[in-house]
């Protein structure tokens, strides 16, 4: 007995949905640059957010917009650090997260004011 | 007394029985015509969409339909196993738990169930597969036989026994598999595997009638539902000697449920998979809008089964209440399985309430109310018959514990739809978006509203199913009288868990 | 007919006396002069100590809490109140408790499994929806209850 027509458009619709799904999840992931986090930072608030959690081993990149003065970027634990990004001018960190879970503290890298001691962050490695 | 409407094309209006076969047919023996819900609706009212919308009718017909509202809950639910067996640990940050447990939970009870009655059966994905492999075609009537031993489920476990004792399993299960992804990923694929074992030995959807854990409850409560699907006209079925929808036709199949649509007169197992639209060559059915809690006063096909389905279901949202929103950790570490022997006793006190005391308790004053009334009706009828008015009381407890899940949660299903896996994703630009509690202001007002109109509905059921049980006004006032004071009590034990 | 009416009667009675005494004994209760009730709270994995607090409306309440095992929250229904807790850190949350009713307060920061249902309750006499509620339920469930007892009992 022929297949009718429509019951090959189903069993694609099913297809897509049961292996097309998964399949899709799967590539997005890979090809994922996992934590792609903006991160604003002023003298008043210091880093928003302060805290950045991403899983052990997977690509971070951090979009650093400076919104008032000139600030900068370390952490001396992941070995990154940028020492001016300006107003208007995003800077890009790009690093891989640690294997082993825990805090990595960051801080402003140049002296930006009265409050630039306490300008900190920390990078969460989640277990 | 109003003449039925006989226009096929009024939609809406008072369908009366209009002989007393009928009136047999609908189990709605000692019913007056004129009988009103709380006085304000009457019992026999009805809107018929089908009528009123035609499209409506063209797209239940269409083959297609099925197959599209099937592939809707597909679309969900791949998608949230995924996120079960490979996503994040964590309960809050994995599409499983919040779809499952946040949004299809809220979904069924406060808006599917009193309002859709079974339409998410419609759009189940759990049996798709079985279904597609024993017709072996997804959309289309092949006219080869169909695949599986086809054999009929044994008549002695044709009722909600076998759905009771798969619910209380899992319900034991309830603090785990709401917080775990794994544990609602096992369940779910194990559901999915035992429909397929089942729809290859037994016929049709047996799975979904007597064994799906969650269909006791949907069918039970759906007979307090707004919606039902019935044929249009008896007279038209009782004349037509064909009857498609019972037996396999060229076109299409008969009730994948095993019902007989000429006659069904409760949603109990209505899948409302409008099959019986598509076989029928009279267009005899119709999809209509209807008072609440028309089928509780069905007598027809009651039975115990029902009855500690009923038990169950309360017992389970005064325990859920109790563990879930009360203040004592000792319930939370006991449902958490912190220490076995803590474990074993929540699950000894969980079976005992639902099992036994909610049971004992509720014929002990069916008991009081036939020794009151000195009727000759016997214990068992009575027991049972009266049991279906903590139906419109159940429901309405779990809408309230329902509302008090979605408010203070739902913000997570904005925050999963950017990061289903938990994998910091963020799709949409709402990965971010904080826990937000919505509405928590009005919580009490809701839940105590929900809970005074349960009260009420059970009292009004109540009261007409001992008469129809009872016979004479006086005895069935006598012999409600003890059981309304135990749902007065019922309401407020429950106004004091939820906001005293 | 004379008797359906006395029924309906002593229903209204019922629920009409029991809002007028709810509200009365409300006013009488608000009348006292608020006053500043201290509490110690601890917040573990997944309940608080106390779990049950009670207070009168208007009332300042502190409360002295600190999470003893993980970082948690104390989120309070109603009064949108968050306060983010961190282990071994005390923290005072203070608040004038002036809505009435009985109020969850649960954990607002993801702790372990059982985060969700990490809840403890908040009573603020008096509690105008419970007190409705259970008037409105013994209103019109005794009554209706009543009016069966004197259906059964009627001369035919």
């Amino acid at each position: 007995m022929r297949t009718p027509r429509q019951e090959w458009l189903a069993g694609l619709c099913l297809a897509a949905v049961l292996v097309g799904t998964p399949a899709v999840v799967l590539a997005y992931q890979m090809n994922r640059v996992s934590a792609d986090v903006i991160v604003q930072v002023d003298q008043e608030h210091g880093f928003a957010p302060n805290a950045i959690y991403v899983h052990p081993g997977e690509p971070v990149r951090l979009q650093i917009h400076a919104k008032d003065v000139v600030h900068g970027f370390q952490s001396p634990k992941l070995g990154v650090r940028v020492d001016e990004i300006y107003p208007g001018k995003p800077a890009l960190v790009e690093f891989t997260a640690p294997r082993t879970p825990g805090e990595y503290v960051f801080a402003c890298a140049r002296m930006c004011g009265t409050h630039h001691g306490e300008m900190l962050g920390k990078i969460v490695v989640l277990p | 007394m109003s003449a039925p409407e006989k226009c096929a094309a009024c939609a809406g209006g008072l369908r009366t029985p209009a002989s007393p076969a009928e009136r047999a047919v609908r189990g709605l023996n000692g019913i007056p015509d004129d009988a009103k819900f709380l006085g304000l609706m009457p019992v026999h009212w009805r809107y018929d969409l089908t009528a009123r919308f035609p499209w409506l009718r063209k797209v239940l017909r269409s083959r297609w339909s099925a197959f599209l509202l099937q592939m809707l809950g597909m679309l969900l639910f791949v998608p949230a196993l995924l996120a079960g067996w490979i996503g994040s640990p964590v309960g809050n940050t994995n599409l499983i738990i919040v779809l499952v447990w946040i949004f299809w939970w809220s979904l069924l009870m406060l808006v599917l169930v009193p309002f859709a009655s079974r339409i998410w059966c419609a759009m189940c994905p759990l049996p798709s597969l079985g279904e597609w492999l024993q017709r072996r075609s997804f959309i289309v009537r092949r006219l080869t036989a169909p695949l599986g031993l086809g054999k009929k489920w044994p008549a002695p476990l044709r009722n909600m026994w076998p759905v009771n004792i798969i619910f209380l399993f899992l319900a034991l299960f309830s603090g785990i598999l709401t917080t775990r992804p794994w544990a609602t990923a096992l369940m779910l694929t194990a559901i999915v595997v035992a429909a397929l074992a089942t729809s290859v030995i037994f016929e049709k959807r047996t799975f979904c009638r007597y064994l799906c854990p969650v269909g006791g409850f949907l069918g039970l409560y759906s007979n307090f539902a707004m919606m039902e699907i019935r044929h249009n006209d008896y007279a038209t079925c009782r004349s037509h000697g064909t009857k498609e929808c019972v037996t396999d036709t060229a076109d299409a199949y008969a009730c994948p449920w095993l019902e007989a649509p000429t006659t069904m007169s409760r949603n109990t197992y209505c899948g409302m998979c409008f099959e019986c639209f598509r076989t029928c060559s009279m267009d005899n059915m119709s999809l209509r809008l209807r008072p609440p809690g028309v089928d509780l006063l069905v007598d027809k096909h009651r039975g115990l089964d029902e009855s500690w389905k009923a038990f169950i279901m309360l017992g389970a949202a005064a325990i859920y209440s109790s563990t879930m929103m009360g203040p004592w950790g000792i319930l939370k570490a006991w449902a958490n399985a912190r220490t076995l022997s803590g474990y074993l006793t929540y699950i000894a006190i969980l079976l005992t309430i639902v099992l036994a005391v909610v049971p004992a308790v509720f014929g002990g004053f069916v008991w009081l109310g036939r020794k009151l009334s000195g009727t000759e009706t016997p214990f068992r009828k009575l027991f049972t018959n009266l049991s279906y008015s903590l139906v419109p009381m159940g429901l309405l407890a779990w809408i309230a514990f329902s509302f008090a899940i979605l408010l203070p949660n739902g913000s997570y299903i904005i925050r999963i739809i950017s990061d289903p896996f938990g994998w910091g994703w963020n799709l949409f630009g709402t990965a971010a978006f904080p826990w937000t509690p919505f509405g928590l202001r009005w919580l009490p007002y809701l839940q105590v509203g929900a809970l005074l109109f349960g009260l009420a509905y059970s009292l009004d059921v109540g009261f007409k199913v001992a008469r129809q049980t009872v016979g004479d006004a006086k005895s069935a006032a006598l012999a409600m009288a003890p059981v309304a004071l135990l749902l007065t009590g019922v309401a407020a034990a429950f106004t004091w868990l939820f906001v005293g | 007919m004379s008797k359906r009416w006395l029924a309906l009667l002593t229903c209204g009675l019922i629920t009409v006396g029991g809002l007028g005494l709810l509200l009365f004994s409300g006013r009488a209760s608000a009348g006292g002069s608020p006053k500043i009730v201290e509490i110690d709270m601890e917040a573990r994995q997944w309940e608080y100590g106390p779990g049950i607090v009670t207070v009168n409306q208007g009332d300042l309440v502190k409360i002295h809490i600190m999470a003893m095992d993980a970082s948690h929250g104390f989120y309070l229904d109603g009064y949108g109140i968050n306060e983010h807790l961190e282990p071994g850190k005390p923290d005072t949350i203070q608040f004038v408790a002036d809505k009435a009713g009985r109020w969850m307060y649960r954990c607002s920061t993801t702790c372990g499994t059982f985060h969700p249902y990490m809840i403890g309750w908040l009573r603020v006499r008096p509690n105008y929806y419970a007190g409705a509620g259970w008037v409105l339920a013994a209103g019109g469930g005794l009554g209706f209850t009543g009016h069966l007892l004197m259906l059964g009992v009627k001369k035919p």
